[in-house]
């Protein structure tokens, strides 16, 4: 009878249904469609119950499939049926089955292969999901900070406009007057945008709090390209001095404070006791680019004052600018590097030496500071999965040995070498696949801890396991299986038929070079380890001395806080000078309170302010720059809270006020500087040499010098002012404890509450939480390095382990003959350590050749540590050869345990 | 009772029918026979995920058939039940007539 199946319906059941089954389905489906077509039905309704009936098979197959890893077998027709297939399929000649059937085939020859040795399989699986997680893991964090775009509209077309001095490292943002210079003048820009921070008191919703806004330029969500919820953003007339009562609120305000209120727009709400008019609402999540995200904003109203010629380095705005179409960056730069020339020459007595305005891409500039840590650590994961995949050849290898007589039956009956290579390689694949799945799983939980441990500016772009990070993991899945797989493959390529079939698959010449190859591959490992090893320990020793250097002042037991009055209520300096008197006052009585001042600016909280420095008599030329640096207003018990010590005269005192000599107090490295050879005191700086009436400062002292930023880089010129002097409504609290500082919070704010119960602290920390998180993206870096690290060694240990086991079950003989002629036990292991000791010298050898040359991979993570420290060189050898030599040990000792006639008798 | 796991009740039903079918109990005709005597439509997956199922408990055996002109030449794969099938039947069988015994004015005859 001729075939009755509709074709579309065979080739679904050809596809679907494993070969082994296929025939007797089919046939009974032939058979059941052909009655029920013969008994009347409709051809239509016949078909139907066909497809039906088809997919019903092809889900419960699919269910058997994932139950039993394979179709079923039982009758030895059948299995007899099978063996046929088998040695067709191993010659590859079977022209019935589907491509679809025999990927099947592999698979479940490969999936087979796993059940017969779940622990071995499983032992391979948590290797790789370890190597593949890791990698899946680094390059989630990379993929998301230095790959995926900006989330801005054309972030290409996005540069950042920054003051650099020349000579310095010091990469400032720009003044009011430099802005307003940029934006009316340059062609390259198609438009140009500043903000600024700006902390306010939010009063009359709820408790008085402290917030973070931002002050922007009218067109500065324009420039990102980011439009609001609702309302509108600002208008030009509104970015004004004296007409700027209009805020615009993120998304988190409106639903935190305003409970979304659908109404919101045209509502007003008081800002640092003003009413403010809400003119529009921005959607969740808009971040600057350096990942800031602001609760409120305002607009810039830069005052006429600062657009003056003299404010020109008074930086404190952050520029974004958009480039003209066609327009390319570098047209961008050499037009701003003209400009900052002509500007330099127009107002040159203002300007030090060097200064120009520098456009960077924006996208530059947001991913540079991760650049490098990110690198090294994808490069370090790389040497991890290469580890994994040298160990994981190495387990398979030794497997092969063992399987090499089923391999050569297969090649008798036929298999070619390419078919066998395929199989191995496609167990491999099915392991490395399920390795990338578990790792995959992993991934998941390291991202949620990198983003919990990790700097918090990797927040910046969001991590997602996204489609190019998938991508990612299904190119180093697949490259992974293949890596492994290879080693054992190319042992199939060189298998001795006979030879094996003939000595019972115990020994062959494949043998030699099999165990050649795992000894390369051992030692391969311990290269890798060793220098991965030698990064984490180079991290290490640079945190050390970070943590070794004074930061100048002493940061023990030192709470800071963040305190802003009101303008609108603290309307002359009489009452700003009284509310801090009396808080300062206020908090001398508390007891555990050492001492405590208030400053401007907090040491290593990004806070700063920078300007010229006029000193009086100091002649510029060329060996003499114009000075500038740091400067900060600060109550006179600021020596004692920040323990800053005095090195000359005296600090400010409580005499020091608006009616006394203007005085300051300057860092012993402006001292030298400015006055180089004389004595600073009595010095006078910061007037106006041209105005002879003009006031000047009288240096009273001379102080330590603060590391301000971080605790690398910083040698500007610092000096203080006398807050009695020149009174500011903002101030850090600055108060030295005789307990944990944290415990005196509670005191904090019940005494600013006392004095004043509409205001707010924000920005509460401790100086060494400070100090530390100003290295904590080395502190991270090195926090993963060092797990890679372990990673590794333990790879490398499990390695030679695995090799020297084997080498002493292959060897037994000669070891019998060796303890009959009556060696000893110590002479025998020491045979046996000196063997595998040489394994993993040899890698060790040329890991230090790698690390060496690979040292200037990660300088720029290092401070004042050479990449060929010898101290971390010495030590890391030191413990990968001891790790080496205990695992080494373990199989020295059992063979030393060998009974000598079992040996001799086991050949 | 028996040691052997309590059959379902879809597999009693295949059971039954390979029983009855005595050597003729391939796919097509357990389905029939089970469609035809309790006036149920069956699904053609199910029948043949329970007979997978029963012969890997080893409650049935299978063995290939001759092939035959009808159906394309394709052979088909018949089944047998085994003792420890029998068993399983027996006890399910006999936990039932327990159960139902004395129910008959309620139930009727059964």
């Amino acid at each position: 009878m001729t075939q009755t199946l509709p074709a579309p319906v065979l080739s679904f059941l050809k596809a679907v249904i494993p070969e082994i089954e296929r025939d007797y389905l089919i046939g009974d489906l032939e058979e059941m469609y052909l009655k029920s077509v013969q008994s009347g039905k409709s051809r239509l309704r016949a078909i139907m119950w066909l497809w039906g009936a088809a997919f019903s098979l092809a889900i419960s197959y699919l269910f058997s499939f994932i139950r039993h890893g394979r179709a079923r077998e039982v009758d030895v027709n059948l299995a007899a049926d099978r063996f046929r297939r088998q040695s067709r399929f191993d010659r590859g000649n079977d022209g019935k089955s589907s491509l679809f059937d025999r990927f099947i085939q592999y698979l479940q020859y490969g999936i087979q292969r796993l059940r017969q040795q779940p622990a071995f399989s499983a032992i391979v699986i948590a290797i790789l999901a370890v190597g593949i997680g890791a990698n899946i893991a680094i390059f989630s964090l990379v993929n998301a900070v230095l790959l995926r775009p900006l989330p801005y509209s054309e972030p290409s077309e996005l540069v950042s406009l920054n003051h650099v001095y020349g000579g310095s490292n010091l990469r400032s943002v720009v003044s009011a007057r430099g802005f307003q210079e940029y934006r009316d003048t340059i062609h390259s820009f198609e438009k140009v945008a500043a903000s600024t921070g700006w902390v306010t008191n939010l009063t009359g919703l709820g408790d008085p709090e402290r917030l973070f806004g931002g002050r922007i330029s009218w067109n500065y969500f324009d420039v990102y390209g980011a439009e609001p919820a609702i309302g509108r953003t600002f208008s030009q007339d509104e970015d004004v001095f004296g007409n700027s009562h209009v805020v615009i609120l993120s998304n988190e305000f409106w639903k935190n404070r305003l409970g979304s209120d659908p109404d919101a727009i045209g509502q007003t709400i008081q800002l640092n006791g003003e009413s403010y008019t809400i003119v529009g609402l921005m959607p969740g999540g808009f971040r600057d680019f350096m990942g800031t995200t602001r609760l409120l904003w305002t607009p810039l109203a830069l005052t006429p004052d600062q657009l003056e010629n003299r404010s020109i380095i008074l930086e404190f705005l952050t520029v974004v600018a958009r480039i003209n179409d066609g327009v390319t960056l570098e047209s961008a730069q050499a037009e701003m590097a003209v400009k900052s020339e002509v500007m330099y020459q127009e107002i040159t007595e203002l300007i030090p030496e060097g200064w120009m305005c520098q456009v960077t891409s924006l996208t530059e500039l947001a991913r540079e500071d991760y650049r490098s840590s990110l690198l090294l650590l994808l490069a370090a994961v790389g040497i991890v999965l290469a580890l994994t995949c040298a160990n994981v050849a190495n387990m398979l290898l030794a497997r092969s040995i063992r399987r090499r007589k089923e391999i050569a039956v297969r090649s008798a009956l036929g298999a070619g070498r390419l078919r066998l290579i395929g199989m191995l390689l496609t167990e491999s694949m099915v392991l490395s696949g399920l390795g990338g799945l578990a790792g995959l799983f992993l991934t998941f939980l390291g991202v949620e801890a990198m983003i919990v441990l990790g700097p918090p500016e990797f927040g910046t772009a969001t991590i997602v396991i996204d489609t190019t990070v998938l991508g990612f993991t299904l190119v180093i899945t697949l490259l992974t299986g293949v890596l492994f797989g290879l080693a054992p493959a190319a042992q199939v390529s060189r298998l001795d038929i006979q030879g094996t079939l003939r000595e019972g698959g115990l020994s062959s010449r494949v043998d030699r070079s099999g165990s050649r190859l795992r000894q390369i591959l051992v030692a391969a490992e311990f290269a890798m380890a060793l220098i991965i090893l030698t990064s984490a320990g180079l991290l290490i020793r640079t945190i050390d001395s970070l943590q070794q250097i004074d930061p100048g002042f002493e940061p023990r037991n030192v709470l800071t806080a963040r305190i802003s009055i009101p303008e609108s209520r603290y309307t002359d300096e009489a009452k700003i000078t009284a509310f801090y008197d009396e808080l300062l006052a206020g908090l001398a009585e508390v007891p555990n309170i050492e001492s405590v001042a208030t400053t401007t600016q907090v040491p290593f909280t990004g806070q700063g302010y920078t300007t010229i420095f006029n000193v009086e008599g100091y002649v510029i030329d060329d060996d003499h720059p114009r000075p500038w640096g740091d400067v900060r207003i600060v109550s006179p018990g600021f020596l004692g809270a920040l323990g800053l010590p005095l090195l000359k005269g005296r600090f400010f005192e409580a005499t020091d006020g608006a009616e006394s000599l203007p005085v300051i107090v300057v860092d012993e490295v402006a001292a030298e500087r400015l006055w180089p050879g004389s004595d600073p005191i009595g010095k006078r700086a910061f007037g106006d040499p041209d105005d002879p009436d003009s006031r000047w400062f009288q240096v009273i002292g001379v102080v330590g010098h603060v590391h301000q930023q971080n605790l690398v880089e910083d040698t500007h010129l610092q000096a203080y002012f006398c807050s009695r002097q020149i009174p500011g409504i903002n101030a850090n609290m600055v108060i030295r404890t005789t307990g944990d500082p944290l415990d005196m919070v509670p005191a904090l704010r019940t005494t600013v509450l006392s004095i004043d119960s509409d205001q707010p602290i924000a920005g509460i920390n401790t100086m060494e939480d400070l100090i530390a998180g100003s290295i904590g993206d080395r502190r991270t870096t090195m926090f993963l390095l060092v797990i890679f690290a372990i990673i590794a060694i333990v790879l490398a240990a499990l390695g030679i382990y695995g090799v020297m086991s084997q080498m002493v079950g292959e060897r037994s003989r000669e070891i019998g003959v060796r303890m009959a002629c009556g060696a000893s036990v110590t002479g025998l292991i020491q045979m046996i350590v000196k063997q595998g000791l040489k394994l993993a010298i040899y890698g060790t050898a040329v890991g230090l050749l790698g690390a060496l040359l690979l040292a200037g991979a990660i300088r720029s993570q290092l401070y004042e540590i050479s990449p060929f420290d010898p101290i971390t060189l010495i030590s890391v050898t030191t413990l990968i050869l001891l790790t080496a030599v205990l695992s080494i040990l373990l199989p020295a000792i059992r063979a030393s345990r060998l009974d000598p006639l079992a040996c001799l008798r086991s050949e | 009772m028996g040691s052997v796991t309590p059959l379902g009740e879809f597999e009693q039903l295949v059971m039954l029918a390979i029983l009855r079918l005595i050597d003729e109990a391939y796919a097509v005709t357990i389905t029939k026979e089970i469609e035809e005597r309790t006036n149920q439509r069956v699904s053609v997956g199910a029948v043949y995920t329970t007979l997978n199922r029963l012969e890997e408990k080893g409650f049935l055996s299978s063995h290939r058939g001759v092939s035959r002109p009808m159906r394309g030449g394709r052979p088909r794969r018949f089944y047998n039940v085994e003792s420890d099938g029998m068993e399983a039947i027996q006890n399910t069988l006999a936990a039932l007539r327990r159960m139902s015994s004395g129910l008959e004015p309620i139930l009727g005859e059964l």
